[in-house]
């Protein structure tokens, strides 16, 4: 498999594994709702975001936006606090670098081959991913979206030579 | 029982502590460590009966960690809890003298097979 406009995974796939890593990780979360294109058309306004980078046979970034208050519910719950409480400094970044670290490592194993993951990096804001996407799924919790990009570079990679 | 959950991520050490005592597991005495090195420096003062380490860490990563404890002649059982579960990983992990790998995201279910198989009830 190379880098281009190759997806690791179909939008159902990733779906279905966002889906399922959200539940897991706030184990007693109202589950997300599916959005189809045109309500999820509209960009989030001011979102926290997270991503991580799959460098191997296929080279790309799983990227997670969400909105704020959606951010700070996903890191109340999984601290196990009640929704509003103080949060220590950093924990945002924590938890929805963490969110794209699973989400990251799960589509990381869908592919075939060796390959490394890279550590997530976190923000509000953080600079758009650059590249082509090549699979996108979008949710809503709580009237809050959050949406996961798979995308590829730009421009042509090259692949890691076979060890 | 002594157990070192080692995670660069606080939320995710929370989460595994969570499922631990989801498990039945929430009698052991539990501690934490942010990555490889500050475990391997946790290890040689207060040896545990099992580490649960995460894979992808900074300073020292999990894989790195183990082979380090291997090397030291030390047969802690160790077991990975991360994001990813491919076979790769997992036959890795087995060369290297994990007893199991528990793949993000993950049940209390698992937990609970992983620490049967060491011997942790």
């Amino acid at each position: 498999m190379t880098a281009g406009t190759v997806s690791p995974t179909t939008g159902e796939e990733l779906a279905a594994l966002v889906e399922e890593i959200w539940v897991s990780l706030l184990s007693d979360s109202e589950p997300l709702v599916p959005m189809y294109d045109a309500e999820a058309a509209a960009p989030l306004t001011d979102p926290w975001s997270a991503q991580v980078t799959i460098d191997g046979d296929w080279h790309g970034t799983v990227r997670v936006d969400l909105d704020a208050p959606l951010a700070e519910a996903l890191t109340a719950r999984m601290l196990g606090r009640r929704p509003g409480a103080p949060l220590v400094e950093g924990a945002l970044e924590d938890a929805v670098g963490e969110l794209a670290n699973v989400i990251g490592g799960n589509v990381k194993s869908l592919l075939p081959g060796e390959g490394s993951l890279s550590l997530p990096v976190a923000g509000r804001p953080l600079p758009a991913a650059s590249g082509e996407t090549v699979c996108r799924t979008d949710h809503s919790w709580d009237e809050h979206r959050l949406s996961v990009l798979v995308l590829t570079p730009a421009e042509p990679h090259q692949t890691r030579e076979p060890r | 029982m002594k157990i070192l959950v080692v995670d660069d991520s606080r939320v995710m050490r929370q989460i595994v502590i969570r499922t631990l005592r989801q498990a039945g597991h929430g009698g052991h005495e539990l501690s934490e460590a942010e990555n490889g090195r500050l475990a391997l420096e946790h290890i040689q003062v207060t040896p545990p009966d099992l580490v649960l380490s995460d894979w992808n860490m900074p300073e020292m990563n999990g894989i790195d960690l183990l082979e380090r404890l291997r090397a030291s002649g030390s047969t802690i059982p160790f077991g990975f809890v991360t994001s990813e579960g491919s076979d790769d990983m997992r036959a890795r992990a087995e060369r290297s003298g994990a007893a199991f790998l528990i793949a993000k995201p993950f049940t209390p279910e698992a937990f609970a097979d992983a620490l049967d198989l060491v011997g942790i009830s």
